[in-house]
C-alpha cells in the first residue's frame, strides 16, 4: 500500500536522483537509436500500445493487477483499472508512481516485488513504458468485468454523492402503497412476481402439505412436526388452518429456543473466555435464557436493543425497580451481559491493547449483528470501502467508554479494569442489609475474640474468616454496573496502536449518518418555503449515550436496523437472504436484486411495533413461502437456467437442517427430549477423543452433568469456546469468536462418520427400535411405524423392499433382531430425507 | 397421489457411474471444477478439498511441522553464543514482559556446541542425531512474535494472529490447495500424550472458514480418529450393508429432487467415510514396516525410567513414522506436537523450572525420530516433495529463571523476540542459516524475522502465494498473514 507519506518522500527521493536518472535516459536514447529508429517514426499511439505494451503489462504486471485480482486496488488490465489510481500520471513519467515502482527508485514500493518470483523488468521494458506515459498512456481496453466489485476509497476520508446513494443508506421506502388493496402478505407475492415477469419466470407451486408442516415445525421450532397436527392440516389444507397452525406454533417456547438461538449466533455467545485457560463465564447462561425468553414474549425488537445495549442507563431513564417492576428491572440487567461474551484474555502481553481489543470485539459485534456494518477495518485506518473512518470508529467506540472493562487478568489489578462485570439480581437495600448484617455478626466475633482466651479464640478466628468470605446470597448475572470509575478519554489511534494517540473524540454515530439525514432534510424542505418545523424534524437528536444511540438505531429513519433484521428473519425461512451477506449491508456486501421487497419486510416490522412473530406470520402466510422446493415441471427446468442459485426466489429452498435440529429431532423420535426450558447449560458426555486434545485447565471446567439431564434441547448445552460438542461442531455449529449470520453447510466424510457411529445416535436409534419391536412383530408395519415416525409419511412400495431386502441379509448375521432394527432405525435417521427440509 | 410411489428403483452401480465420480472423489461437480485456484472456485458449489491447482511453481505436496509446544530454548541448541557462554552469571537487564524490565543473571547453557557437516551449522550435544543432518537444514535464527504468553503465542504460531477466530496455516493449505486423498483427511494433527497444547483445539481451527478444513486430531492407538468405530461392535460388512440401504433411500429421495447437487455430494460422503474406516487405520498399520525402519524411529527404545514425565523416543517416533506414511498417502498438512498438558511445567518445552532438567527430558524424545524422519524421507525419494518445519511458539530467555524454581536457578523464561526455526526438505536452500540473535542470544538485530514471514515462505514453498492466497470474511479479503507486509524469507529459498 501507498501511504500519504511515502508519496511526499518520494517527491523528495525525486531531486537526488534526477542527476542518475539524466545519465540514464543519455544512456538509453542512445541505445534506443539503434533498436527502434525504424519503427519509431511510423507507429501510431495506438499501434505502439499494441505491440509493445499490453504485451508488456501481460507478462509483467497483470498476474498480480488484473480486473479480478487488484492487488493494492490497482489493476494494468483496463484503463478503469488504473486511471483513478494515481499512479500514472499520463504525460509525466516523472510523476507517475508505477515509473517510481518499476525503477526500484523506493525501497517500500518495488514492482514487481523481489519475492514474487517475477524477474525486474529490463531497462529496454521500463523506458518503453516511460515512453508510453510521457505520449499520453493511451490505453484502450476497457474492463471486462461485469462485477467488478467494491471500489478502493480514496485515500482522502471523504464521504461522496455515491456513498450516500448506496442503497443501504437509503430511507426505507413503502412499497405495500402500491397494492392498496393487498394484505402484507399478498404484497410479497407481488414484489417477487415483479422480478420473475421480466424473466418470463413464475412462482412455483405450493408444496404438500406434508411438505408443508414439516418446513412450519422445522422452521418455528427446529423440531419435527406433531403427527396429530400433521394430520389435521393434511385434512383440512386451507388457509385458515394454515395461519392457525402458525399462530400454534409461534405461541410454544419451542418457538424462542429456536429463534434466540439464531440471535446467540449473530452476537458470538459462549459462555467461556476462549484463550489459554478458556475459563467459564458464571452466569452467562442468564443472558441465553433472557434471549429466549424475550423471543417468547415477542418482545419487540427496539425494547430487546434498548437493553441489551442500554439496560443500565434504561433502570435510570424509566426509573426501573426490583420493587416496583421487578420483570423490566431484570431484563434491563442480565440483558446487558450483551457486553460480556467477548473473549477475554487473562494473561495479556499489553493490557491497554487488551482493553481496546475487548471493545473491538464489541465493536465488531454491534456492527455486524444490528447494523451490517463491517467495522473492525476502520479501527488502524479509513475504512477502504465502506464510508466510515477511522473517527468515526473511535467515535463510536467512546459511546462504550463507560461500561467497567473485564479486570486485568489472574494478577488482579493492572490497567485493564475494574472486572466488575457481573450484578446481584436483588436491590441496593438488600445488599446493603445484608452487609450490614454480616459486618454485625464480624464486629461481634471481633469483640469477642478481643475477651476471649488464647484456646478458645481459635475457634472463633475460623468463624470470622468464613463470615468474612461469605458472598452475598443473591443471584447474579454477567452485566453492566452503573459507572464506579471516570470514564476513559478515547482517542483515535493511529494504526490501531494504544501507544500512537491522536486527536481525542467523542461519542457519536458515524458521520455518513449525518450527511445523509441533513442531505435529506434539505431534499425534503428545499430552503425557503418550508416551514421550519419539518426542515429540523428529521435532523438527528445528538447522540452522546448508548441509551441515545439504542433509539437512533431504532428511529423510523434509521435506514440499516430494520433492513438487517428483516433480511436475517427471510434468510432463516428460506436458506438465503434477500441481502445474501447478512452481516455486511456495505459496499463489499452482496446487494439486494429485490430491494422493494426488503424495504416492504422492513417497513411492516416498524409499523406493527418491532414484532418478530408478526414478521413470521407475514411471511409464512405469503404464497411464495409455500412453494415447492422441487423443480420437475418445465417451467421449474427453466428457472434452473436462469436463476440457478435461486435469488430471485422462484422457489423454496431445499434446505439441510441445521445441527441443533438434527440433534434435537433425533431425541424428539426417540421420546427422550427433556422439557427444559432454562437453567444452567448441560456438559454432555464427551469421548476420551474429544477429551484427550484439550488444554486440561480448559478440560478441567468441563463439569459432565449427570446423563438423565443430558437430553435436552442443544440450545441448553453448554457453549464453551475450546471444546465443542462434536455432533454439533461437525455439523457446521456457530464458531462463537466472530459474529455468524448464516452459518456455512458442509458435506464431509467425518459427518457421515458421526452418524453412522456416534454413541448418541446408536443410543437414539436403539431406544427407537426397541419401541418398534414392543409395537409390533411384522416386519413391514414396524417399517410403517418408522416411516411416520421419522418421514411423517408411508413407505412406498421400493422402500419397503429395500429394507425386507437389508433384514434378509441381515438374518444370516449372527445379530440380534434388536441390533438389526438398530441399525434399520440408524439408517433412516442418516438418510437425506430425515436431515433436509423440502 | 405420493410422488415417491412411482419412482423405480435405481441400479446402485449405474447410479454411481453417472455421477461420474466414482468412490474416489466427492462430487460430479469436482470432476467439471478443472482445478481452480481456491479464490475463483464458487464455494457454495465445490466440495471443500477437491484438489486446487498451485498458484507459484513448487514440487512440495505436503508439509509436517513438528510443533515443540512450551518454546524451545534456541540458545542450548542452534544459536551458540560465544559472548554468553563467557559471561555466565553477570547481571543485566532483562525485559522479561512486554515493556517491564528487570535485574537478571546471564545463564550460560550448559551444551556443548560444535558446528556439523560441510555447512558447519552449529548444533548442540543436546541432539546428536539431528546433528549429523545439519546439511539438510535451513535455519532461521531471527524469527520474532508478538506474544509472552504460550495461548496467544501458539495461535500466532498457527493461525498469524495473537487472537482466536482465524483459520490455522494447515487449514490455508487445505484451503489453497485441496487434498490430494479423498478418502484421508487433509489437515492431521498428532498429539503429545501427556495432553493437548494450550487452547487445544483453536490451535488447529479453521476459524472463519466452513470447519471441513479444519485438523483432524489423530491418535496413535486404535480408533484413531473420532467415530472411526462403530460404537455397538458393527462389523465392516454390516456397516458396508447398512450405507447400502441408506444409499438406497438417497437415491429415491434423490430422483425426486433434481437440481439439487448437495444431495449428491453426500451420498458420496458415506462412500468416503466407508474408505476412510480402512485407510486410517491402514496409516496407522505399522506391521507393514521393515525391523530397521522400526528401530531407525527408536520405536523399541524403553520409556526412560530416571524422570516421572520422560516418554523416550518411542511416541514421537511412532509420530513421525506415521507422518511419513500420510505423506505417501497425500495427506497435505501434518503437524505433530511435542510436550503437552498444563505450560509452565516439565511435560511441555516450557523450561521455567530448569532448562538442562527439560532439555534431558524433551530432546531425547524428539532427536532420534527427528533424524529418522529426514533419513527415510531421503531414502524414499521423498524430502523434495516434503517440506519439514520445526519450532515452537516462542524461545527462551538467555538469562536464568528463579521464581518458578524455588529459588533455584536454572529456568528459563518465555522469549518471543529472537528464537531458532528450521525447514527442510522441497524448494529450501540446505545448509543455510539466516538471520542472528544479539551476543547474547535475545533478541533478533540482523535480519529480524517476523512469524508472518515464516508463514509467507511455508505457503511459497508450498506454492501459495500469501498475497492472493484470500478468504473473504468480514468485509476483507483476509490472509494467513495479516494485513502488515509479510515476504517469504529468500534466503533459504532454494
Amino acid at each position: 500500500m501507498i501511504s500519504r507519506d511515502d508519496l511526499s518522500q518520494y517527491s523528495s527521493n525525486q531531486i537526488e536522483l534526477s542527476q542518475l536518472s539524466v545519465i540514464q535516459s543519455i544512456f538509453w536514447q542512445i541505445a534506443l537509436l539503434f533498436v527502434a529508429t525504424s519503427t519509431f517514426a511510423a507507429e501510431s499511439p495506438e499501434q505502439f500500445f499494441e505491440t509493445k505494451i499490453r504485451p508488456l503489462l501481460i507478462d509483467r504486471c497483470i498476474s498480480c493487477h488484473s480486473d479480478k485480482e487488484r492487488d493494492g486496488g490497482l489493476s494494468l488490465e483496463s484503463k478503469d483499472g488504473w486511471a483513478n489510481r494515481e499512479v500514472i500520471t499520463p504525460g509525466t513519467p516523472e510523476q507517475s508512481l508505477l515509473m517510481t515502482a518499476v525503477r526500484y527508485q523506493d525501497s517500500s514500493l518495488q514492482m514487481p516485488p523481489v519475492d514474487s518470483g517475477i524477474r525486474r523488468l529490463s531497462e529496454n521494458e521500463i523506458q518503453l513504458l516511460e515512453r508510453w506515459i510521457r505520449e499520453g498512456a493511451m490505453d484502450p481496453r476497457s474492463s471486462q468485468l461485469t462485477h467488478t466489485g467494491p471500489k478502493l476509497r480514496h485515500r482522502l476520508f471523504k464521504i461522496t454523492e455515491q456513498d450516500l446513494d448506496h442503497w443501504a443508506y437509503q430511507p426505507i421506502r413503502d412499497p405495500s402503497l402500491n397494492w392498496p388493496d393487498q394484505s402484507a402478505s399478498e404484497v410479497i407475492d407481488q414484489l417477487i412476481n415483479d422480478r420473475l415477469q421480466p424473466m418470463g419466470l413464475k412462482r412455483s407451486p405450493m408444496a404438500t402439505p406434508r411438505e408443508l408442516v414439516r418446513r412450519a415445525y422445522f422452521d418455528l421450532w427446529g423440531l419435527p412436526p406433531e403427527a396429530d397436527r400433521l394430520i389435521a392440516f393434511q385434512n383440512n389444507p386451507s388457509d385458515v388452518a394454515w395461519s392457525e397452525l402458525i399462530d400454534e406454533l409461534l405461541a410454544s417456547p419451542h418457538y424462542g429456543q429456536r429463534w434466540g438461538r439464531y440471535w446467540l449466533d449473530w452476537v458470538r455467545y459462549a459462555e467461556s473466555n476462549g484463550y489459554e485457560r478458556d475459563g467459564n463465564k458464571a452466569n452467562a447462561w442468564r443472558y441465553r435464557d433472557f434471549v429466549i425468553e424475550s423471543f417468547n414474549q415477542d418482545k419487540p425488537y427496539d425494547r430487546f436493543l434498548q437493553e441489551q445495549l442500554a439496560g443500565d442507563l434504561l433502570i435510570a431513564d424509566e426509573q426501573l425497580s426490583v420493587e416496583q417492576t421487578p420483570e423490566r428491572w431484570r431484563d434491563a440487567v442480565v440483558a446487558t451481559g450483551y457486553y460480556r461474551l467477548h473473549v477475554w484474555d487473562d494473561e495479556p502481553d499489553d493490557t491497554e491493547a487488551a482493553e481496546l481489543d475487548d471493545m473491538d470485539d464489541i465493536m465488531v459485534t454491534t456492527g455486524a449483528a444490528i447494523m451490517g456494518m463491517t467495522t473492525g477495518c476502520n479501527r488502524c485506518h479509513d475504512h477502504k470501502f465502506d464510508p466510515f473512518s477511522q473517527v468515526d470508529y473511535y467515535s463510536m467506540l467512546d459511546l462504550f467508554r463507560d461500561i467497567d472493562p473485564y479486570g486485568q487478568s489472574k494478577k488482579g489489578g493492572g490497567g485493564r479494569g475494574t472486572g466488575r462485570i457481573s450484578r446481584y439480581l436483588c436491590s441496593e437495600q438488600e445488599l446493603t442489609d445484608w452487609q450490614a448484617e454480616r459486618q454485625m455478626k464480624i464486629d461481634a466475633i471481633e469483640s469477642l475474640i478481643a475477651i476471649k482466651s488464647e484456646s478458645e479464640k481459635a475457634a472463633l478466628q475460623e468463624r470470622l474468616k468464613q463470615h468474612k468470605e461469605q458472598q452475598p446470597p443473591f443471584e447474579q448475572a454477567l452485566a453492566v454496573n452503573p459507572p464506579a470509575q471516570a470514564r476513559k478519554p478515547t482517542f483515535v489511534l493511529a494504526r490501531g496502536d494504544y501507544h500512537a494517540p491522536q486527536q481525542q473524540v467523542t461519542a457519536a454515530i458515524p458521520q455518513l449518518f449525518e450527511t445523509s439525514s441533513r442531505r435529506l432534510s434539505k431534499i425534503a424542505s428545499p430552503a425557503e418555503q418550508a416551514p421550519a418545523s419539518t426542515a429540523t424534524s428529521d435532523v438527528l437528536p445528538p447522540v452522546s449515550n448508548r441509551l441515545e444511540f439504542v433509539r437512533w438505531l431504532t428511529a423510523p429513519s434509521h435506514p440499516l436496523t430494520a433492513r438487517v433484521l428483516a433480511n436475517r428473519i427471510w434468510l432463516n425461512h428460506f436458506g438465503s437472504g434477500i441481502v445474501p451477506t447478512p452481516d455486511d449491508f456495505g459496499y463489499t456486501g452482496i446487494a439486494p436484486k429485490n430491494e422493494e421487497l426488503l424495504d416492504h419486510l422492513a417497513t411492516q416490522l416498524q409499523r406493527g411495533g418491532w414484532s418478530i412473530k408478526n414478521l413470521h406470520r407475514l411471511i409464512m402466510n405469503s404464497q411464495t413461502y409455500r412453494m415447492s422446493s422441487q423443480t420437475r415441471l418445465a417451467e421449474g427446468t427453466r428457472a434452473l437456467e436462469l436463476d440457478s442459485d435461486n435469488s430471485l426466489f422462484w422457489r423454496q429452498n431445499l434446505r439441510r437442517l441445521d445441527a441443533e435440529a438434527i440433534r434435537d429431532s433425533m431425541l424428539q423420535y426417540s421420546g427422550e427430549l427433556s422439557n427444559k426450558s432454562s437453567g444452567p447449560s448441560v456438559y454432555s458426555t464427551l469421548s476420551a477423543e474429544v477429551l484427550d486434545t484439550g488444554n486440561p485447565v480448559s478440560v478441567a471446567t468441563w463439569a459432565t452433568s449427570p446423563e438423565d439431564q443430558q437430553n435436552c434441547r442443544s440450545v441448553f448445552l453448554v457453549v464453551k469456546r475450546s471444546i465443542k460438542d462434536p455432533l454439533l461442531e461437525s455439523f457446521d455449529f456457530a464458531n462463537s469468536h466472530t459474529p455468524v449470520g448464516q452459518r456455512p453447510v458442509t458435506t464431509v466424510a467425518p459427518q457421515a462418520l458421526m452418524l453412522l457411529n456416534d454413541r448418541f445416535v446408536q443410543k437414539q436409534s436403539e431406544t427407537i427400535a426397541r419401541r418398534l419391536i414392543a409395537k409390533s412383530v411384522d416386519a413391514n408395519s414396524r417399517t410403517e411405524l418408522l416411516w411416520r415416525l421419522v418421514y411423517q409419511r408411508v413407505p412406498t412400495q421400493a422402500e419397503q423392499s429395500s429394507v425386507a431386502g437389508f433384514l434378509l441379509q441381515q438374518s444370516g448375521a449372527p445379530r440380534t433382531e434388536l441390533s438389526v432394527w438398530t441399525s434399520v432405525v440408524r439408517s433412516v435417521l442418516n438418510s437425506n430425507e430425515c436431515i433436509y427440509v423440502d | 397421489m405420493n410422488p415417491l410411489d412411482h419412482v423405480p428403483e435405481p441400479n446402485r452401480r449405474h447410479f454411481v457411474l453417472d455421477l461420474g465420480a466414482g468412490f474416489g472423489s466427492l462430487a460430479l461437480s469436482a470432476l467439471l471444477s478443472d482445478q481452480l485456484p481456491a479464490q475463483e472456485q464458487d464455494k457454495r458449489n465445490h466440495p471443500p478439498l477437491e484438489p486446487k491447482r498451485a498458484m507459484l511453481p513448487s514440487n512440495v505436496k505436503s508439509c509436517i511441522f513438528l510443533f515443540m509446544f512450551g518454546g524451545p530454548s534456541q540458545v542450548d541448541l542452534f544459536d551458540y553464543k560465544p559472548e554468553l557462554q563467557r559471561n555466565d552469571g553477570k547481571t543485566i537487564d532483562n525485559e522479561f514482559r512486554r515493556g517491564t524490565k528487570t535485574k537478571a543473571v546471564l545463564q550460560a547453557s550448559r551444551r556443548t556446541f560444535a558446528q556439523h557437516g560441510r555447512s558447519g551449522l552449529w548444533c548442540s550435544d543436546a541432539l546428536p542425531n539431528l546433528a549429523k543432518h545439519m546439511d539438510k537444514l535451513a535455519l532461521v535464527k531471527s524469527l520474532q512474535s508478538d506474544s509472552f504468553a504460550h495461548g496467544s503465542a501458539l495461535l500466532q504460531s498457527n493461525s498469524g494472529r495473537i487472537l482466536q477466530g482465524s483459520p490455522s496455516i494447515g487449514s490455508w493449505v487445505n484451503y489453497g490447495l485441496g487434498t490430494l486423498n479423498q478418502n484421508m483427511p487433509g489437515y492431521v494433527v498428532m498429539l503429545d500424550p501427556r495432553g493437548g497444547p494450550t487452547s487445544g483445539s483453536l490451535n488447529w481451527s479453521a476459524g472463519y472458514m466452513p470447519a471441513a478444513y479444519q485438523g483432524t486430531v489423530f491418535r496413535t492407538s486404535d480408533p484413531a480418529i473420532l467415530n472411526l468405530r462403530s460404537v455397538d461392535g458393527t462389523t465392516r460388512q454390516q456397516q458396508r450393508e447398512e450405507i447400502d440401504l441408506i444409499n438406497q433411500l438417497n437415491y429415491q429421495h434423490l430422483a425426486s429432487h433434481p437440481g439439487y447437487s448437495e444431495l449428491e455430494a453426500r451420498i458420496a460422503s458415506y462412500e468416503l467415510a466407508y474408505n476412510l474406516q480402512s485407510e486410517a487405520p491402514e496409516a496407522l498399520d505399522l506391521s507393514q514396516e521393515t525391523k530397521e525402519t522400526i528401530e531407525m524411529y527408536g520405536l523399541n527404545l524403553p520409556k526412560p525410567d530416571w524422570h516421572s514425565l520422560a516418554l523416550g523416543p518411542s511416541t514421537f517416533g511412532k509420530q513421525c513414522l506415521i507422518a511419513r506414511r500420510m505423506v505417501e498417502r497425500g495427506v497435505r498438512f501434518i503437524q505433530i506436537y511435542s510436550g503437552g498438558g498444563n505450560a509452565g511445567g516439565q511435560n511441555s518445552w516450557d523450561a521455567h523450572h530448569g532448562i538442562e532438567e527439560n532439555i534431558k527430558l524433551h530432546c531425547p524424545e524428539v532427536d532420534q525420530p527427528i533424524a529418522a524422519l529426514l533419513t527415510d524421507l531421503e531414502q524414499r525419494g521423498l524430502l523434495d516433495s516434503t517440506l519439514v518445519v520445526w519450532g515452537g511458539e516462542f524461545g527462551r530467555m538467555p538469562v536464568s529463571e528463579t521464581f518458578n524454581t524455588g529459588g533455584k536457578p536454572g529456568g528459563r523464561d518465555h522469549n518471543p523476540k529472537g528464537f531458532t526455526y528450521w525447514l527442510a526438505g522441497g524448494g529450501i536452500k540446505a545448509g543455510t542459516s539466516v538471520g542472528e540473535t544479539d551476543e547474547i542470544g535475545e533478541n533478533a538485530v540482523v535480519d529480524p524475522f517476523h512469524l508472518r514471514d515464516l508463514h509467507a515462505t511455508i505457503l511459497h514453498l508450498m506454492g501459495l502465494d500469501h498475497k492472493r492466497l484470500t478468504y473473504f470474511h468480514g468485509g476483507l479479503d483476509n490472509k494467513l498473514t495479516g494485513v502488515i507486509e509479510a515476504h517469504p524469507i529468500q534466503q533459504i529459498i532454494a
